[in-house]
């Protein structure tokens, strides 16, 4: 007996969410830290311990998750420069999962607000964060991904957006 | 009413120690007593028992969130008319209609810029630098007054 797979290629959304979580990412990351972010065309894969906040989404047409890797120094330096101490003496792991979880939180914000003008309304959920060092976050194959790179003090990270669109109106 | 010589009281309700962290550097250099709060449910309970003069809202917190604390706001003859601002990442044209007809004064999307929501800020509650309030503070001479503004830079 022969199976065949059905393997339905991946959706694409009309919504421009590269643009949109390009310039989110510039803006929040001059914002909050003074740090300048640039997007880059090819990062080279994880390879040190990362911390990585998602927020999800949910609407009756739309819904996914936003993800942000971010390598841990990078995200101690940002938490840091917040709490107006040096890296070094940041102890708090707490305190850079918040900081983690508000950044996805703030960059899903722009995202949201941009389907919602499209007439996907959509909630979300309070961020959570994931430590570690060997993951990947992995999906069926009908929900759409969106990866961006960016840069920041030479230190490379990421902002995955995955949508799935449940009427196919995106 | 407060008098006037007592620093306006400003609640920050978000769940992120984080923003709350960036809304007290916002109003260091005010004259003001911040107090805040990590979800809907603590901020609630400081709005009846301190009665602030603006409360900061943010809207998807834990235990309760931003609409729903502000719905019981409005409940409530003792908070019904504390001035609220959003300051949320929720930026959505549904979500800022709904806050508007929940009667909020002004919204502020994040990330925010310091100077940005202390404007804000501004624009709803009289806020005084610290030096500013100092010179008007009751008791202080006339001469004295004269004296710290000669100095100011």
């Amino acid at each position: 007996m022969k199976v065949v797979e059905n393997r339905m290629p991946r959706r694409k959304t009309n919504l421009d969410v590269r643009r949109l979580i390009t310039a989110s990412v510039i803006e929040v990351f001059s914002t909050m830290f003074s740090f300048q972010a640039k997007p880059v065309a090819k990062p080279p894969p994880h390879s040190t311990s990362r911390i990585a906040g998602c927020v999800g989404i949910a609407g009756s047409s739309i819904g996914g998750s936003v993800y942000i890797h971010l390598p841990e120094k990078l995200a101690r330096a940002a938490a840091a420069e917040l709490l107006e101490i040096e890296a070094e003496k940041l102890v708090d792991g707490a305190a850079v999962n918040d900081l983690v979880g508000e950044l996805c939180n703030v960059i899903t914000g722009t995202l949201k607000a941009a389907l919602s003008r499209a007439g996907n309304h959509c909630a979300s959920s309070p961020p959570t964060v994931i430590r570690g060092s060997a993951f990947a976050i992995e999906t069926p194959l009908e929900v759409a991904k969106t990866s961006v790179a960016f840069v920041c003090r030479r230190q490379y990270f990421t902002v995955e957006v995955y949508l799935t669109n449940h009427d196919r109106s995106v | 009413m407060k008098p006037t010589s007592q620093p306006p009281v400003i609640l920050s309700v978000d769940d992120s120690a984080m923003v709350r962290k960036m809304v007290a550097r916002a109003f260091r250099p005010f004259d003001c007593v911040l107090l805040t709060a990590a979800n809907g449910e603590e901020g609630l309970a400081l709005a009846e028992s301190e009665n602030p003069d603006l409360i900061l809202l943010d809207i998807t917190m834990p235990v309760m969130d931003g609409i729903t604390m502000l719905h019981r706001l409005r409940g409530e003859a003792a908070t019904r008319k504390i001035p609220v601002i959003m300051l949320t990442a929720e930026s959505s044209r549904d979500t800022v209609a709904h806050m508007a007809k929940l009667g909020v004064r002004d919204y502020v999307v994040k990330p925010f810029k310091e100077e940005e929501l202390a404007g804000r800020v501004r624009r709803v509650i009289p806020l005084k630098k610290h030096d500013e309030a100092e010179l008007r503070r009751p008791g202080t001479s006339e001469a004295a007054r004269r004296g710290r503004k000669q100095r100011a830079p």
